[in-house]
């Protein structure tokens, strides 16, 4: 019963939706600021993707070479 | 002469007695290359951060760089760059080299690779003298701040592969226990790094 109520508790805070700005600087800082947090997230996100696939396809081709040559 | 039971024994798994062993195949890419590739992944996002913090930080502020902070020179880091640029070219020559067999001469190019490093580094240890000098501090501006974050991470960076390179061509074809051209291509890998990120700090923190 407890657990119950519990989950109608917050349920119920679906009823009264507001915005959340979990970053005070990323909505009220200039528009300049605004662009260079999307971009070096943008940056940050893709580089590690970029460099580990970058690293694994020119492993395959060393070792793809090395199975051709014997 | 008659041999024991236990002589026996160690005659009988002596090396000459047991099966050849088919010779294990050396893998195409060494194991000292992949740890520094995965190395300089972790190198990359380092320096990312920087930057990132850079940009961010920057990009808030009306005016840069703030008034009454002392200008970067400009000049003499770009012939410190290009410095550091020969000394990236001659590693790679000096990795032709070793390629090639030539052991002798590729370690001499080596030894002016590791020269020309260590001159940019004690020039940009003169340019940090003077701009603390001229009253450019970490704690008189962020711009300061993140001028000596940024710039001194790539110094450490510097000073630390030089002290590896150095002991590298020290051990090349040293007369006990020398170390091969192909160990000594991890380190390379990490100066063509050094090298490499040196142009992008530069065009970010002096021309931008």
């Amino acid at each position: 019963m407890a657990l119950f109520l519990q989950f109608i508790i917050v349920l119920s805070f679906s009823l009264f939706p507001r915005i959340v700005e979990a970053c005070a600087v990323c909505f009220s800082g200039k528009e300049e600021s605004l662009e260079a947090f999307y971009l070096t997230t943008v940056l940050l996100t893709l580089l590690p993707l970029v460099m580990l696939s970058l690293i694994g396809y020119w492993l395959y081709r060393q070792y793809r070479k090395e199975e051709n040559v014997s | 002469m008659t041999t024991t039971s236990s002589q026996s024994v160690l005659l009988a798994t002596s090396e000459s007695s047991l099966p050849r062993q088919p010779k294990r195949a050396e893998p195409p890419v060494s194991s000292g290359v992949i740890g520094m590739l995965l190395f300089m992944v972790t190198e990359v996002m380092f320096f990312g951060a920087l930057i990132s913090a850079y940009l961010v930080i920057r990009a808030g502020l009306d005016e840069w760089p703030p008034w009454g902070q002392p200008r970067l020179p400009i000049e003499t880091t770009a012939i410190n760059t290009l410095v550091l640029l020969v000394s990236g070219f001659l590693m790679s020559y000096s990795r032709n080299l070793f390629k090639k067999k030539n052991i002798s001469e590729g370690r001499k190019w080596f030894g002016y690779s590791i020269l020309l490093g260590t001159f940019f580094f004690i020039s940009q240890g003169y340019e940090w003298a003077q701009l603390i000098k001229f009253g450019l501090t970490v704690s008189s501006s962020v711009y300061g701040g993140l001028f000596y974050l940024i710039i001194g991470a790539h110094g450490f960076h510097v000073i630390g592969t030089l002290a590896f390179l150095i002991y590298a061509w020290n051990r090349l074809g040293a007369p006990v226990n020398p170390i091969t051209s192909e160990e000594i291509f991890p380190v390379q890998l990490l100066w063509y790094f050094v090298v490499c990120v040196w142009p992008v700090l530069y065009v970010l923190v002096y021309l931008d």
